[in-house]
């Protein structure tokens, strides 16, 4: 992606690559573009400039005016507040992807209820979407975004509706499923917490203000943090590991 | 205070009333006038149900006049909500969710026919549609002559009742959670798709108690349809015509007729009152 966005009075500009099989974690403060990043990657919002390809495919080009729909980019989007259809079972949800590409029933099936088993949906596959936890919530949005086997997969702060304690083991499926036989061509992660990133990848870009102020590995960026924000980020995990000791 | 409340009891009647608690006298004053009201709105109510003619009553609904201005009104008023829900749905979702010049003018010209004297509707129905009115000669042409016919009725109902659908319609569509329907988009749904599956759904009961206003609306239409369309048995004479028509010859019948629409429609308010409050929509 190399590309510009405006959105009102604030513009995102930046240029990255994702290479094949990597999980590349976006940190930035409130403000910085992240949401309106993952919103141009996903086609629901136009670029200004610039382009954006997906695995040899061209997704947009502004300057030829070429823009793919978002129902045909290949990537999956786990949104913040998971965005769940209310009215539609677990398994409606987690398939409704699957029934958008006329998927036959039965292949349809085997995919719904392989991600029901790895999830551990199982037991809420029939229970309507808005009687969830947000634990199940979140699992269920993953599940949604994987069965598509998207190209891409799009994680926006996918942990920032849970609870201190459901935040391990989601953060720990999150992890496996990005590393298991079904993962992704790419992932990237939006996030605000460098605790999550870590957990996740050690590929990080920093996004400040609408403009990358770092790129690499986080061990890279901790050696030599380009902003005060990068510095506050790595301050942060000094101080978070007593914390979780004592407070948590 | 209370001037302000006095002076704009609407507007401010909330506000006021918020500030008014503890005030004794203006308290009064403000319960007095709501009485007052109450008794304007309930009075005649109460008189139509007083005055009903139970003796008899099963004799005078089962005339076959009266059952052919019932079969007429549910016809006429079933065929305009649909004609309403058909042409009403692009109209709220064009006005909801579409930014172009001229939007507020539209949403002024549909929501006309809910302030127009419905006699003024029925006139203009007729230099649109009547014989020598701007589409009549074309209509005429090929065999279709709506004044003065069902299908004038039906027409005249629902230039009438649809505003109220419409305005339901677009109430719903702009505080419906457009994000869900760009999950959809991104899974790979088609528009047609995230309609049937997402917009619709979440739009139900938008749609329910438009669909229900717009109906009782058309049941109780009258104006327009008695200029549109006359005032002809078994054909154009529904329920409200009736009742006009009763009036003249026997007024026992008039105000039967007249608790029975009453009574329809209180039906409908009070299936709705959840709804028209803004109330279980969404969960």
């Amino acid at each position: 992606m190399d590309a510009r966005v405006r959105r009102g009075a604030f513009e995102l500009r930046l240029a990255f690559e994702l290479a094949e099989g990597e999980t590349l974690a976006v940190l930035g403060p409130n403000g910085a573009g992240k949401s309106t990043l993952v919103l141009a990657l996903a086609g629901l919002l136009r670029l200004d400039e610039g382009r954006v390809e997906l695995a040899g495919r061209l997704l947009e080009d502004a300057e030829q005016g070429d823009c793919r729909p978002p129902q045909r980019r290949g990537i999956g989007v786990v949104f913040q507040s998971h965005r769940l259809f209310p009215q539609l079972s677990v398994r409606q949800n987690l398939g409704y992807g699957l029934r958008a590409r006329r998927l036959p029933a039965e292949a349809r099936r085997a995919i719904e209820e392989a991600w029901l088993a790895r999830l551990d949906l199982g037991s809420i596959a029939d229970v309507r979407a808005d009687r969830l936890s947000t634990g199940q919530a979140q699992r269920v949005a993953l599940a949604r975004a994987m069965a598509i086997r998207p190209d891409l997969l799009l994680l926006d702060e996918p942990f920032a509706a849970l609870d201190a304690e459901a935040r391990p083991s989601a953060i720990a499926l999150l992890a496996d499923v990005l590393a298991g036989p079904e993962a992704p061509r790419c992932a990237l992660l939006v996030t605000h917490e460098a605790e999550v990133a870590r957990a996740l990848t050690d590929h990080w870009l920093i996004l400040e203000g609408g403009r990358v102020t770092g790129r690499g590995r986080a061990e890279a960026i901790a050696a030599a943090p380009g902003s005060d924000y990068a510095r506050s980020l790595l301050r942060d995990r000094d101080e978070a590991r007593p914390r979780a000791a004592t407070n948590r | 205070m209370s001037r302000i409340g006095l002076a704009r009891p609407r507007a401010s009647a909330r506000r006021a009333l918020g500030r008014l608690r503890g005030e004794g006298p203006a308290t009064l004053l403000l319960l007095l006038l709501a009485g007052l009201g109450l008794a304007f709105f309930g009075l005649p109510i109460l008189g139509l149900v007083l005055r009903v003619p139970w003796e008899g009553a099963l004799a005078r609904l089962t005339r076959p006049t009266t059952l052919d201005a019932l079969r007429l009104s549910l016809l006429a008023s079933l065929w305009a909500t649909a004609l309403a829900l058909t042409f009403g749905f692009p109209l709220a979702w064009l006005l909801a969710r579409c930014e172009f010049p001229g939007r507020a003018w539209l949403r002024a010209l549909v929501m006309l026919p809910m302030v127009l004297p419905p006699v003024v509707a029925g006139v203009a129905l007729l230099t649109a549609f009547g014989r020598r009115g701007l589409l009549g000669p074309w209509l005429s042409a090929r065999g279709v002559e709506l004044p003065f016919s069902t299908a004038g009725a039906v027409l005249a109902a629902t230039f009438v009742a649809a505003p109220f659908l419409v305005v339901t319609l677009e109430a719903g569509l702009s505080s419906a959670d457009w994000r869900l329907e760009e999950a959809a988009a991104s899974l790979g749904a088609s528009r047609w798709m995230i309609l049937r599956t997402v917009t619709l759904p979440a739009l139900r009961p938008s749609i329910l108690a438009g669909a229900a206003l717009a109906w009782a609306r058309a049941l109780g239409e009258f104006g327009a349809t008695i200029t549109f369309a006359g005032n002809l048995a078994g054909r154009t004479r529904t329920l409200p015509l009736a009742v006009f028509q009763a009036l003249q010859s026997d007024p026992d019948a008039a105000v039967l007729l007249g608790a029975l629409l009453m009574a329809v429609s209180l039906a409908v308010l009070v299936a709705l009152r959840g709804q028209l409050l803004g109330g279980p929509a969404r969960g």
